[in-house]
């Protein structure tokens, strides 16, 4: 489904991704694992067709994706609908007057009748238990409230892939908890799952292969999870752990 | 700041109006008081205004009343020369237009939350694009001002006593300040881009026309049939 070969980018001066080549297959869970400044959110907005690559190519379900493709609005849509991402920053995905506008702001934009943005805000915010909270403020919420919103707010266009940058990032233990849950009910349901990550105590059992990604950019190391995480070795001389 | 953060209904009667009559009609009556040169028809939006203002909770009406009276002291001590110069007439009743435009607008803002009044903008034919920006606008407000209030306590507590250093801090603080506003909006963009939008801001359709907003539309034209009658003309 995700597909990279050969892929660099770079800030001006700052060279971040270095000759990426990731496969990622559809239903898959992938975390991506690395440390500050590695690149991870990086790669994921590229994934997600919000940065360009500088060199290589970046294939989608087959698709080249490219910033000429991506400046035509139907096929932007078409291609945002399919792969969504949640920010490490919650708090600068949410931008809407109340929580149901923020939900149903995709829906809208894809001009869905409103009966059908309707079902699906109700069907999310039961998901997210986030009913009682429908005509608040989102920027007025805590931190897991703006998690379970903005996760909220990205499923509303079912997309296929989902990418997660930092999704437990600051927050306590419990809503780590139900958030793992309900991550692992999207894996189940057919979501391929892209999760930039640090937090190794609380996304156990969550992914099945792991991507490491080394200070300079590059893929240090691509395996299944458990054999990955298992080598603490290589963990620590990579300042993962 | 606090009530540009959230601006929640107050549980007030007007607020299952539609929003943009709401705003017509205010714009109305702020028009026509202005216009007024009697003080029967200030009298007639007065005895309007207090009716609206009694559906409020309490707590609304003082909030109300406060500016209300505020700004029309304000207009008092402007216009003060004036008085002094033997027009005093003309100075009181351009103070009681003050007071009922104030009064007017301060009950709208009371009994409408935020998002309804964008919404409102949208339904008078305001571009989504501009309503768009009046949201981002209000949001940003509030996120910004936030920061800025982390920073300069942060400051606060770094540093003790009287010194230069503090002022050459306000021009780093207000340079943060811009980094940051730009790189939030620009994470901003991209949420929107990932979520479908292309530079058109879809809005949720407007709320059917129920009685009240009829009652609301007969209301407005009374009030100009009273101004047509005995507000002085244009």
């Amino acid at each position: 489904m995700i597909e990279l070969r050969g892929v660099c980018f770079g800030y001006p001066e700052i060279p971040v991704l270095r000759d990426l080549c990731l496969s990622i297959r559809g239903g898959e869970s992938v975390a991506l694992v690395g440390p500050n400044g590695s690149g991870k959110s990086t790669l994921l907005k590229l994934v997600c067709g919000l940065l360009p690559p500088s060199a290589g190519s970046y294939r989608f379900d087959g698709a080249e994706i490219s910033k000429a493709k991506l400046a035509d609005e139907t096929y932007a849509k078409a291609f945002h609908r399919r792969i969504g991402l949640l920010f490490q920053d919650s708090g600068a995905q949410l931008f809407c007057g109340s929580v149901y506008d923020e939900i149903a702001f995709g829906p809208r934009q894809m001009g869905l009748a409103e009966v059908e943005v309707s079902r699906r805000v109700g069907d999310l915010s039961s998901m997210f238990g986030l009913g009682s909270l429908l005509g608040r403020v989102p920027y007025h919420l805590s931190g897991g409230e703006k998690r379970k919103v903005a996760l909220a707010s990205v499923l509303a266009l079912s997309p296929d892939a989902l990418c997660l940058d930092e999704p437990m990032g600051g927050l306590d233990p419990k809503t780590k908890g139900s958030l793992k849950a309900q991550i692992a009910s999207l894996n189940s349901a057919g979501i391929t799952l892209l999760c930039a990550t640090h937090d190794f105590e609380y996304v156990d059992g969550l992914f099945s292969r792991a991507v490491v990604l080394s200070k300079e950019g590059r893929i240090a190391r691509d395996g299944p999870y458990s054999e990955v995480m298992a080598d603490r070795a290589f963990l620590e001389e990579m300042n993962v752990v | 700041m606090a009530a540009l953060r959230e601006r929640p209904g107050t549980g007030a009667g007007g607020e299952h109006l539609r929003s943009e009559i709401k705003l017509a009609s205010l714009f109305v009556f702020v028009l026509l008081v202005s216009l007024s040169r009697t003080v029967l028809f200030l009298e007639t939006a007065a005895a309007l205004a207090l009716g609206c203002l009694s559906l409020l909770p309490p707590k609304a009406i003082a909030r109300a009343l406060r500016k209300a009276l505020a700004a029309a002291a304000f207009a008092l001590v402007i216009l003060l020369p004036a008085f002094l110069w033997g027009r005093g007439g003309g100075v009181v009743l351009l103070a009681a237009k003050v007071l009922l435009a104030v009064l007017a607008a301060a009950v709208f803002s009371a009994s409408t939350p935020w998002t309804s009044i964008s919404r409102g903008f949208a339904g008078l034919g305001v571009p989504g694009i501009f309503v768009m920006t009046l949201d981002m606008a209000v949001k940003y407000i509030a996120l910004l001002g936030g920061i800025l209030l982390d920073m300069l306590s942060a400051l606060k507590l770094r540093s003790v006593g009287r010194g230069e250093g503090k002022i050459d801090s306000l021009g780093a603080i207000a340079g943060t300040i811009f980094l940051k506003s730009r790189e939030a909006a620009e994470e901003q963009y991209g949420a929107m881009r990932c979520r479908c939008f292309s530079g058109k801001y879809v809005l949720a359709p407007a709320s059917r026309f129920g009685w009240a907003d009829v009652a609301l539309v007969a209301f407005d034209l009374a009030f100009c049939a009273a101004f047509a009658a005995y507000g002085g003309g244009l």
